[in-house]
C-alpha cells in the first residue's frame, strides 16, 4: 500500500539563493523524480520514497509552486536522507505567498509563557481531562499542564508576573504535545 | 570482520562504539536527528546519515528508518547501543531478516529478557532465585491489587519494557497503589510504547548488584565479575563500582559463576547483563532482570578485568570465538564511574540544557587512572531533547580507597561551565561515611540533602 505524504517546504532565503526548496521527508531511495523546467503545484505528485519495501508518494505541499530549477538524480534510486533537498523551485507567475502563518498570540487577553523550554503536554494521561480549559477560572498556583525535558515531566503552575491572583482561561495557545521555547506563550487569560 | 557498520544511537554510546570499530579495522556509519546533524561528536564516523526531526520517534527509535539507513550505505552489521533500539526484539529481528548482522543476542531472547515476568520465569526454570511479586503481568488495577496482597507492602510497579528507571513507582501502601498504577503506566507508554506493568515486593534498603557476561556463538561464555549500582536516584544510576563492597571474594566468584551458567542455559549469546538484588537481612541475592546489551557503566568492568566488552561485542557478532577463558579472567584493583548530568541538583535535578563553555576534565590526577568516556567537547551544545549525559568518569586503581581519592580528585579540579552539573553530588556520596565505608543501599543517596 502506498501512503501519500508532503515534501518539507524550505522558504527562500539568502542561503537557497531565493529559491523554495522541497526537502525529503525521509530517509530511503529516491525515485521517479520530475525533471528539471517542470512545474510543481500543490498536491502534485513530485516522485516516490522507497523505505525498506514501502513506498510513499511525495507531495507537493500547499502554498507552493515553482519551476524546477534543478537536474533529477543521474540514478533512477538515489539514496537520500531526511531533509536532503529534492528540488530547488524558480518563482513562477501566480506564486502564493504561503508565509503568513503568523498570529498575535497573546491577542485577547494576557499571556502565561512557559517557565522553560520542553513539551507541553495539556493532560496528566492521554485520556485523562485537560488540567485547563477556555473558560475555567484559575488562581495562583493551580497546575495547568506538564512541560517535559528528556522524559522528566515538570507541573507548570499559573503564577507569573503581572498576573492575577485569579483568572479566567480565554485559549490555550500551546498545543497539546508542543515543543514550546521558553517564554513562549502557553494560554491566554484574562 | 566487518568492513561497516551503522551505529544505530547519538551522544557517548555512538562515540564509544565508533571507537571499538575503527581499532578493529571497521569504518563507523552513524545516524542522527535533525537536532545532532551538527554535533561535533558526528565527526568520529566516516558517514551520516539523517533520519528525521529532533522527535526521537520520528529518528532514532524508527527502525525502519534505521535499517533503510543501513542498506543505502552499505553497512552489513547493526549496534544498536543501549536505550532507543537497542532491547527492541522487532528491530533486531527486522535486521536479520534484512541479512544485517545485528550486533546482540538473538530477538527472541530480547523479547524473553525485555518482558520482566517471562524473564524470571526464565531465569527462575535455570536456578537462578527471584524477587516475590506478581506472576506474569498486572493487566489492570484490580489485578494490581490482587498481587500486591501477593507481595505485600512496600512494593514497586516497574514497565514490563522498562529500563532506566522509566514507568517505575514504589508504592508503601494500599491507599497509594491507584495513582501509582496509573501514574507508571503512562509513563511506560510514554517512554516505551508499551504501558504494561508488572509488580514486585520492593526490598528497602537492598543492593544493585549485576554480572557482566560475554557469550559466542558456540556455547562458550565468560562472567566479567561484578558492578555495584546501588548509588541510584530514583532508580537512575549515579555512581557505579567493581568490585562491589558487599561480596567477599567466595561470594562473588559463586555469583558470576551462577549467572553465566543461567545465560548459557538459555542460549544466551553476545554481551549481556544480569541485575541482583540483594536483601538486605538475609543478604540473598534475587534476580531482577537481564539487559541485553551493552550497559552505560561498562567501563568499570572494563578496567577491573582488562577486557574491552565492546569490542567483543562486534567480534562475537563476526562469528568469532570468545577466546578468553575464566580462569584468565581475574579483577584487578578497584574501578569507580561517576556519571556526570547536566542537571541542577538544586532544583529537584532539573534538566539543565545549554551550551558547554567550558568542559575541562582534570585527567593528570593520581593515585590511580583517570578513562573520560564523552561526546561533548567545549562549545557543544546539550541539547533538550535527549538524555541529559555529558560524561562518564571512570576512575582505576589498585585499592577502593586509592580509586576513591582519584576520583575526588579529579572531579574537583574538573570544570564545566555553561551547564549545571551533578558533580557536587558525587563529590558529596564520595565524602560520605556509608560510601566510604561500602555500606550504602539503593535507598538514599548518603551525604546528599539536595
Amino acid at each position: 500500500m502506498k501512503t501519500r505524504r508532503h515534501l518539507i517546504v524550505e522558504r527562500a532565503s539568502e542561503a537557497s539563493a531565493g529559491r523554495v526548496r522541497l526537502l525529503s521527508p525521509g530517509v530511503g531511495w529516491f525515485g521517479q523524480a520530475l525533471p528539471k523546467g517542470q512545474i510543481l503545484a500543490p498536491d502534485a505528485n513530485a516522485g516516490v520514497l522507497e523505505t525498506l519495501g514501502n513506498f510513499t508518494e511525495l507531495v507537493v505541499p500547499p502554498g507552493v509552486i515553482g519551476r524546477i530549477a534543478n537536474a533529477a538524480p543521474n540514478r533512477y534510486l538515489e539514496p537520500v536522507e531526511y531533509g536532503q533537498v529534492l528540488y530547488e523551485l524558480d518563482a513562477f507567475e501566480g506564486a502564493i505567498d504561503a508565509e503568513e502563518e503568523v498570529v498575535d498570540e497573546i491577542e485577547g487577553g494576557l499571556a502565561v509563557r512557559a517557565p522553560f523550554a520542553g513539551r507541553f503536554w495539556h493532560r496528566p494521561a492521554p485520556g485523562d481531562p485537560a488540567f485547563v480549559e477556555a473558560g475555567d477560572e484559575i488562581v495562583t498556583g493551580r497546575t495547568i499542564g506538564l512541560l517535559e525535558v528528556m522524559k522528566t515531566f515538570s507541573h507548570v503552575h499559573y503564577e507569573g508576573a503581572g498576573l492575577p491572583a485569579r483568572a479566567r482561561v480565554v485559549r490555550l495557545v500551546a498545543g497539546d504535545g508542543d515543543e514550546v521555547a521558553a517564554g513562549d506563550p502557553l494560554l491566554v487569560v484574562e | 570482520m566487518f568492513r561497516r557498520i551503522l551505529i544505530a544511537n547519538r551522544g557517548e554510546v555512538a562515540v564509544r562504539i565508533a571507537r571499538a570499530a575503527r581499532e578493529l579495522g571497521i569504518a563507523p556509519v552513524g545516524v542522527v536527528s535533525e537536532a545532532d546533524r551538527d554535533a561535533s561528536w558526528t565527526q568520529v564516523f566516516d558517514q551520516v546519515v539523517t533520519l528525521g526531526p529532533a522527535s526521537a520517534r520520528e529518528s532514532y527509535l524508527d527502525g525502519a528508518r534505521v535499517l533503510q539507513a543501513a542498506r543505502q550505505t552499505h553497512c552489513t552489521a547493526v549496534h544498536p547501543g543501549w536505550g532507543f533500539l537497542a532491547e527492541d526484539a522487532r528491530f533486531a529481528a527486522q535486521a536479520r531478516e534484512l541479512g544485517l548482522t545485528f550486533v546482540g543476542p538473538s530477538a527472541d531472547a530480547i523479547a524473553r529478557m525485555g518482558q520482566k515476568s517471562p524473564a524470571k520465569e526464565a531465569m527462575r526454570s535455570v536456578g537462578l532465585p527471584v524477587v516475590p511479586g506478581s506472576v506474569g503481568l498486572v493487566k489492570d488495577i484490580d489485578a494490581a491489587r490482587a498481587a500486591a496482597a501477593e507481595s505485600g507492602y512496600p512494593l514497586l510497579l516497574k514497565a514490563d519494557a522498562g529500563g532506566g528507571g522509566r514507568g517505575m513507582r514504589r508504592c508503601d501502601e494500599a491507599s497509594q497503589l491507584d495513582e501509582a498504577f496509573s501514574a507508571a503506566s503512562a509513563e511506560a507508554e510514554s517512554a516505551f510504547a508499551n504501558g504494561d506493568l508488572y509488580l514486585e515486593r520492593y526490598l528497602t534498603g537492598g543492593r544493585h548488584i549485576e554480572v557482566q557476561l560475554l557469550c559466542d556463538r558456540f556455547g562458550h561464555g565468560v562472567h566479567l565479575f561484578e558492578r555495584e549500582c546501588s548509588i541510584q536516584r530514583r532508580h537512575q544510576k549515579l555512581i557505579e563500582e567493581a568490585p562491589s563492597p558487599a561480596l567477599d571474594d567466595a561470594g562473588r566468584r559463586d555469583l558470576g559463576r551462577r549467572a553465566i551458567e543461567a545465560a548459557l542455559a538459555l542460549g544466551y549469546e553476545n554481551a549481556g547483563t544480569i541485575e541482583f538484588l540483594m536483601d538486605p537481612t538475609t543478604k540473598e541475592l534475587f534476580f531482577m532482570e537481564m539487559n541485553t546489551r551493552l550497559q552505560v557503566e561498562h567501563p568499570v568492568s572494563e578496567l577491573v578485568c582488562g577486557v574491552d566488552i565492546a569490542a567483543w561485542q562486534l567480534r562475537i557478532a563476526a562469528n568469532h570465538r570468545l577466546d578468553l577463558r575464566q580462569e584468565d579472567v581475574a579483577p584487578k584493583g578497584h574501578a569507580l564511574e561517576c556519571r556526570i548530568n547536566a542537571e541542577d541538583p538544586h532544583a529537584d535535578f532539573r534538566p539543565t540544557p545549554g551550551t558547554l563553555e567550558r568542559f575541562d576534565f582534570a585527567t593528570d590526577v593520581g593515585p590511580g587512572t583517570v578513562r573520560v568516556d564523552t561526546h561533548l567537547e567545549a562549545g557543544d551544545t546539550v541539547s533538550p531533547h535527549y538524555d541529559s549525559l555529558l560524561a562518564k568518569v571512570i576512575v582505576h586503581a589498585d585499592t577502593r580507597a586509592a580509586a576513591i581519592a582519584t576520583m575526588v580528585a579529579c572531579l574537583e579540579k574538573t570544570r564545566i561551565e555553561g551547564v549545571n552539573t551533578t558533580i557536587a553530588v558525587h563529590l558529596a556520596v564520595l565524602a560520605s561515611n556509608e560510601f566510604r565505608s561500602g555500606t550504602y543501599d539503593t535507598q538514599s543517596l548518603p551525604g546528599w540533602n539536595g
